[in-house]
């Protein structure tokens, strides 16, 4: 590995990279697009434009191998685009190599170390190959770092030279014609060309001016002859470039559309306004102005009249002026850990806009009604309202859309259909679906599982879905969409769907349930056996799926985020897995219980009701207890046993906060001390339910489709809760979903229903 | 490393005298009521709220099998950091923080005391007592609680 150097400083390598990347995955994800429908010019023209972009500017960093290698692809989509290639997948799968080589290349740029074990030798010499056998030409090379565009741009060296004897090189000044230039105009126009003059305005903000500069000029090479440019190439090399490219070009009388279109499709220009010079113009207008041409002995600096501000000679109202305006975009690169360490802020700010609120309470408690006791709760509700708006902003600013996560998918989902020999269509709904950071950097795992079970489990081989009457081409659709304050994500295929006996078959063969369990079991426990440890439907094994690693690790990693999956499957139409998450892990509503005189936050998400029943309501249904709610049976559990709580003294902690202003769901009044049956000192051993208290809170939870009430000692409220992470110091603790801090400043564990829950199912599945 | 001048905080713990390098004590604070953890280990007392942190306390003589004390008045949580981690150490007492020079200082050899060695990361001797001065990411990084975790069965 040898250190690698490249003409550009970190900055603008960082710009670079960002670049890069978005190239890269829209070559990639177009490119597939393309296997299957080759005749779209405009997807043809835009992957021909990516190839172009990364062209040159891996050229202007002095990468070389990179520039080699982008030249080679885009003369293979310049012969696509020309109609002479068919891009068949024989094809795609080497422009493919090629995008694995661009990420490899893409590498040395963030590591500074040469990839020498990559040889992408043969990659380039096939796709060269592709080009020659379907009679393309390979387009010009790509640029070197040096003398960039002098022989590239067409400006020509007399136009540099003359330049270079201005006193005063101030490239960000407008173009200044001299007498030789005017004349050269004057001779194209007379020849039956047009002449134009393009003001092209640069992103005041784009680090890389000196490279747009470059591109715009060598794209423009490309359609028209340029004549003459300031910043010229020469300043471009020497990074002399301001906000403004003039550029006097000629070319057909028809052309200004086209040239106008390739200025605007750089990058970062934000206004391309371009003015044709006609005949008489240069010799009346502007040649007017200059007029009083002096010899070259007068210093020009001083000699105004010599120079013409050609941006002046722009006629008022003629119709080849094409003055677009674009808004320009008002956005910030941040940092992502700055955006981190702001909602961590926004999070102590929450913990204490909590905790004034409470001391505000308090004290009115205390003391009664006093005027300063008002100004103080009037402040912490303003103080409240402020910490609530700003949470919301942060959260909007940290929301992304799940696209940067969907966009990896095509790749994969082409590569294994390949590899299994299946005929996949895959469709992708919702990518502008926003959520979280936090979140969003967590579920590609779980989703790749996903996909991967189903294009290898769910469909079936072709000829087994012709047999079946269906289309050979299975679809997997990949979609996303907002429910409440969630996101869900669904992957559906049209496969084979689950057979629930056949599962249970299965689950018995391998020892995961006895005969006599599977007999017991409904449909939904009989589906819900994938997520078993060591289940893997697959008569095969395969180097795809893999065997029995899958769906429990994606439930585990999905509930880790707080999320849940369920299953639809109907047997031959197909499964759909759907993962609901929370839009953010950072600020979440809880409701707060009462445990062994300790607090314990249950995440509003999973939360259906609270419910407060007589100890003698409790029914006992086939060895478990359970209440009837509405006519439904809802299991309960103690979630002092769940939780493995010691036996513990307890009167209840005093009620902290106040019922939520929608707390219409709450039958029980958060109070433990309101009819007098928990007040008393009372030792509960370990695993056993305080029987003798006749009243009983029970919080009724949801996980998927699945009830079940959770037996609290008491109810205290509803809060925003900051969620921290447990420290790694603890281990891997089952049960836990982290920890906050709540108003009073008591540390509080938050319970992570969806795998208490399971624990519960599984447990009662196998006793 | 056992060569060079170092400040340490001298503690009791059931009795014997340990020290911890300064440079590894984030503060020492008063004994509080921490959070107990369902499903943690038993050495680990609970989790504090530290001016917004939450940081996880230990109880090293339950962890290292010593006599427990009750917790008296002069009772103390050493919040220790080592990079980012950050657990607090409950001990009997803080007696003083002291600058042990070069001459006084061995690298741990098999000296008897409460804990095991690899513990230790050099002696002291102070005024006929020895010190054990202790590995402060030895303490953070319990190999038994790296053992919990893998022992952790599936579900």
């Amino acid at each position: 590995m040898a250190q690698m150097q490249f003409d550009a400083t970190e900055d603008d390598l960082k710009v670079w990279l960002a670049e890069a990347d978005e190239q890269i995955e829209l070559l990639q994800n177009d490119v597939i697009r393309l296997e299957k429908d080759y005749t779209d010019s405009e997807l043809v023209a835009g992957i021909f434009r990516a190839a172009h972009t990364l062209k040159g500017s891996s050229g202007m960093i002095g990468h070389t191998r990179m520039a080699e290698l982008t030249h080679a692809m885009e003369s293979v989509f310049g012969t696509v685009r020309d109609g002479k290639l068919q891009p068949t997948s024989d094809v795609v799968d080497i422009i493919l190599q090629g995008v694995d080589g661009l990420n490899a290349l893409r590498e040395e740029v963030v590591t500074k170390q040469s990839r020498d074990d990559i040889d992408l030798t043969d990659t380039v010499a096939s796709l060269h190959r592709i080009v020659e056998e379907a009679g393309g030409t390979m387009g010009k090379p790509p640029p070197a770092s040096t003398g960039v565009g002098s022989q590239e741009s067409g400006v020509g060296g007399s136009a540099a030279q003359a330049d270079s004897r201005l006193p005063t090189p101030d490239s960000t000044a407008g173009l200044v014609l001299d007498a030789d230039d005017r004349e050269a105009i004057q001779a194209t126009i007379e020849s039956g060309a047009a002449v134009w003059q393009l003001t092209i305005d640069l992103a005041p903000d784009s680090p890389w001016l000196a490279v747009r500069a470059f591109q715009i000029l060598n794209d423009l090479s490309e359609v028209v002859e340029l004549l003459k440019s300031k910043p010229t190439s020469e300043d471009i090399e020497a990074e002399q470039v301001g906000t403004q490219v003039h550029v006097i070009v000629a070319g057909e009388a028809d052309e200004a559309d086209k040239i106008s279109a390739t200025a605007k499709a750089v990058e970062d220009v934000t206004n391309v306004t371009l003015t044709v010079f006609s005949a008489e113009q240069p010799a009346a207008q502007p040649a007017a102005a200059a007029l009083p041409v002096p010899s070259e002995t007068t210093p020009p600096a001083a000699d105004t009249p010599k120079q013409i501000e050609l941006s002046q000679a722009k006629p008022p109202a003629e119709g080849a002026a094409v003055p677009r305006v674009e808004r320009q975009a008002q956005n910030v690169r941040v940092d992502v850990e700055r955006l981190d360490n702001l909602m961590n802020l926004v999070g102590e700010l929450v913990i204490d806009r909590n905790r004034l609120q409470q001391l505000a309470l308090q004290l009115e408690a205390e003391l009664g009604v006093h005027d300063e006791i008002d100004a103080l709760n009037e402040a912490s509700q303003h103080v409240g309202r402020i910490t609530d708006e700003l949470q919301e902003e942060v959260m909007r600013i940290r929301m992304q859309p799940v696209e940067s996560v969907f966009n990896k998918f095509p790749r994969l989902v082409r590569d294994l259909a390949r590899k299994l020999d299946k005929q996949v269509d895959f469709v992708v709904e919702g990518k502008e679906t926003e959520l979280d950071r936090s979140v969003i950097e967590k579920i590609d795992d779980p989703i790749i599982h996903l996909l991967r079970n189903a294009i290898d489990h769910g469909l079936e081989m072709p000829d087994e879905r012709r047999a079946a009457g269906k289309d050979e081409t299975g679809i997997i659709k990949l979609s996303a969409w907002h429910e409440e304050n969630h996101i869900v994500i669904a992957v559906q295929d049209d496969g084979r769907g689950m057979d629930s006996n056949a599962l249970k078959a299965s689950a018995v063969r391998k020892g995961i349930i006895t005969q006599e369990v599977a007999d017991r079991m409904d449909d939904r426990a009989a589906i819900d056996l994938i997520f078993a440890a060591g289940f893997s439907t697959a008569a095969k094994t395969t180097d795809v799926s893999g065997r029995g690693v899958g769906m429990d690790i994606v439930r585990a990693n999905i509930e880790k985020l707080s999320g849940f999956v369920t299953i639809e499957t109907a047997v031959g139409r197909g499964t759909r897995f759907l993962v609901k998450l929370p839009l953010t892990l950072a600020i979440i509503r809880a409701l707060l219980v009462g445990l062994g005189g300790q607090k314990f936050a249950i995440p509003m998400a999973t939360v259906v009701e609270t419910l407060r029943f007589d100890a003698t309501d409790v029914r006992t249904i086939k060895m478990h207890e359970a209440i009837q709610l509405r006519g439904r049976i809802l299991p309960l559990v103690s979630l002092r046993e769940l939780l493995h709580l010691p036996a513990v003294l307890y009167p209840e902690p005093e009620p902290v906060m106040g019922m939520p202003e929608n707390g219409s769901g709450y039958t029980g009044n958060g109070n433990g001390h309101g009819d007098g049956e928990l007040t008393g000192m009372e030792l509960v051993p370990y695993g056993e339910e305080p029987k003798r208290v006749h009243k009983m809170f029970v919080v009724a939870v949801r996980v998927g489709d699945r009830q079940m009430g959770l037996q609290v000692d008491s109810l205290i409220g509803e809060t925003e809760i900051v969620i921290k992470p447990l420290s790694r110091f603890l281990g891997d603790v089952r049960g836990i979903a982290g920890v906050t801090i709540l108003g009073d400043g008591q540390v509080a564990i938050i319970c992570d229903v969806p795998s208490l829950i399971n624990r519960v199912v599984q447990e009662q599945l196998l006793a | 490393m056992a060569g060079e001048p170092q400040q340490v905080v001298v503690f009791d713990l059931s009795g014997e005298i340990y020290a911890l390098d300064i440079a590894f004590v984030h503060e020492i604070i008063r004994i509080q009521p921490a959070t107990p953890v369902p499903g943690a280990a038993d050495y680990i007392e609970g989790l504090i709220n530290l001016r917004g942190r939450v940081v996880p306390v230990v109880d090293l003589r339950k962890r290292f099998g010593l006599p427990i004390r009750a917790t008296g008045d002069k009772s103390r949580i050493i919040v220790v950091q080592v990079s980012d981690d950050i657990v607090g150490v409950v001990v009997d007492a803080v007696s003083e923080v002291i600058t042990v020079t070069a001459d006084v200082i061995e690298p741990a050899a098999r000296v008897v005391t409460g804990l095991d060695a690899e513990y230790i990361r050099s002696i002291a001797k102070l005024e006929g007592h020895l010190v054990a001065v202790l590995h402060p990411d030895k303490i953070l990084d319990l190999p038994e609680q790296q053992e919990m975790a893998l022992g952790t069965p599936e579900r």
